[in-house]
């Protein structure tokens, strides 16, 4: 019953992506021209592929940065779910505390909150895991993940609000349990209110998981830190350029691809005569 | 089919609710086919499933197509597979003449064509009863008639209903009896003849004398 005409999105993703790699081709053409070196004869290439056989230091960078992403995604959203859902809970026991704890969270700087969580990580973890350091960082990470679930929580509370009582009682009206009218009924409607306002809370995690680079972790600002350092002796500013120029590249094509994915779920679950104005 | 009438905030919708247990009594009892029913250890779900609802606002479930929305309760309320719960579906459009709207979604129907469906959803479920909650007071004047005119085809083939409305010559037409309330309270329960020409209460005749007059 669920079967609509979706546009064959996969086709048209392909096609961009081909418009966008011939797009950034010409750009260092241009950018070789203007600033006057060498592409070819550059160690730059270096950080897509080391002569040695090791892993190439971007890949090494969007590694760690993927597997930072993997615990601040899932822990993110199932802990942001979870508040929303004591948010509007009847009971101010409930309601009340997670309440404080996501404005806590949302009043403090990520940055601050990955060195408290390194910090105290370490601390906490000496002598209980083989390696605190980098048990630290995944402490860091799961900071992150709460940070964005303060804001999750709100965003799915503002979905969850939206829906008229009147679905509910329908719901119940019709014989469905509380289970049933919330998985059924309410959490499709608060979900699909949600979801812009989601992909755009996501794509900011995914780049704030930079800030572990502060505390030591390898992910792809670390790496940009790291291969920026090796400066060659003449150059000095197209190198660092090149370098950046990477690494942003790489940050926006994960985060494309998240918010591409997430665009194609709203595709999906459209509701046909739900769209809202366009101008 | 019982019609319940009354100035606004006579309790109409409140004593309605309390019939599906949507609200919960304060006191005396609710009775379904002889059951005491709002008591410890009858789950409301069970009284629900029984006794079917058309609100004022149709409160059709705005992701679902019409067919769907007909075909939820069937399928998770009463464990139907999807085939079965598909085709009665498709028979209730029919019965209310929307067979061509099923895999319309809400926000493309008429108020009138929602308010049908609202009620294919309500006897889906194969209630003894269904409850009507204001059905007409939302709509446009011009979709007013056909949802009156599926509540009449209902009654005539003796389904057990109960219509809060404002429609009086529906009322008077249709119900085989009146109740009239104020204040909280059933005031007069009549034949639907007997209250128009000759209501006994005092507030009873001041309504009707508005109303008709």
């Amino acid at each position: 019953m669920r079967k609509r005409a979706v546009p064959d999105v996969w086709s048209r993703a392909w096609f961009r992506l081909a418009e966008g790699a011939v797009a950034a081709l010409l750009l260092m053409l241009v950018l070789q021209a203007a600033l006057g070196f060498d592409l070819a004869d550059s160690e730059f290439w270096r950080l897509f592929a080391f002569p040695t056989g090791n892993v190439a230091p971007i890949v090494r960078g969007l590694v760690g940065t993927l597997t930072y992403l993997g615990i601040v995604i899932p822990v993110g959203l199932g802990v942001g779910f979870l508040w929303s859902w004591a948010r509007i809970s009847r009971f101010r026991m409930i309601s009340w505390p997670v309440g404080a704890v996501i404005e806590l969270l949302r009043g403090v700087p990520p940055l601050v909150l990955v060195i408290f969580a390194a910090v105290f990580g370490s601390l906490l973890l000496r002598g209980v895991v083989p390696r605190p350091t980098e048990a630290a960082f995944l402490v860091a990470a799961l900071a992150l993940a709460l940070h964005s679930a303060a804001y999750q929580a709100e965003i799915l509370r503002a979905g969850f609000q939206s829906v008229p009582q009147g679905q509910v009682e329908a719901a119940r009206a019709v014989g469905l349990s509380g289970t049933q009218a919330m998985g059924r009924i309410i959490l499709p409607q608060a979900l699909r209110l949600s979801l812009p306002p989601l992909a755009n809370e996501f794509s900011i995690a995914i780049k704030d998981t930079s800030l572990l680079a502060a505390i030591g972790a390898t992910e792809l600002f670390a790496v940009g830190l790291e291969f920026g350092a090796r400066v060659p002796t003449s150059g000095e500013l197209q190198w660092l350029f090149l370098v950046w120029l990477a690494v942003a590249a790489v940050y926006f094509v994960v985060t494309l691809a998240v918010t591409r994915g997430l665009r194609l779920l709203e595709d999906r679950i459209r509701v046909p005569g739900l769209e809202g104005v366009r101008t | 089919m019982l019609a319940i009438l009354g100035p606004s905030g006579s309790g109409k919708s409140t004593l309605l609710r309390c019939m599906n247990l949507l609200t919960e009594p304060d006191s005396g009892r609710v009775s379904l086919d002889g059951v005491w029913v709002n008591r410890p250890g009858v789950s409301p779900d069970w009284v629900r499933r029984q006794v079917g609802m058309v609100f004022q606002s149709f409160n059709l479930f705005t992701h679902l197509t019409a067919l769907e929305n007909i075909s939820l309760g069937p399928r998770l309320a009463l464990r139907l597979p999807r085939l079965e719960a598909d085709r009665r579906a498709r028979e209730l459009l029919a019965r209310v003449g929307l067979e061509e709207k099923a895999g319309a979604y809400p926000a493309q129907l008429s108020g009138g064509q929602q308010q049908r469906v609202a009620i294919a959803r309500a006897l889906a479920m194969g209630p003894k009863a269904v409850l009507f909650d204001e059905p007409t007071s939302a709509l446009d004047p011009e979709y007013i008639q056909e949802v009156l005119d599926a509540i009449t085809a209902l009654a005539k083939e003796g389904m057990t209903l109960v219509v809060v409305t404002h429609e009086m010559g529906f009322a008077r037409n249709v119900a085989t009896r009146v109740a009239f309330m104020d204040g909280g309270a059933i005031l007069e329960l009549a034949a639907p003849q007997e209250f128009f020409t000759a209501p006994k209460h005092e507030r009873a005749r001041a309504f009707v004398g508005r109303i008709l007059h």
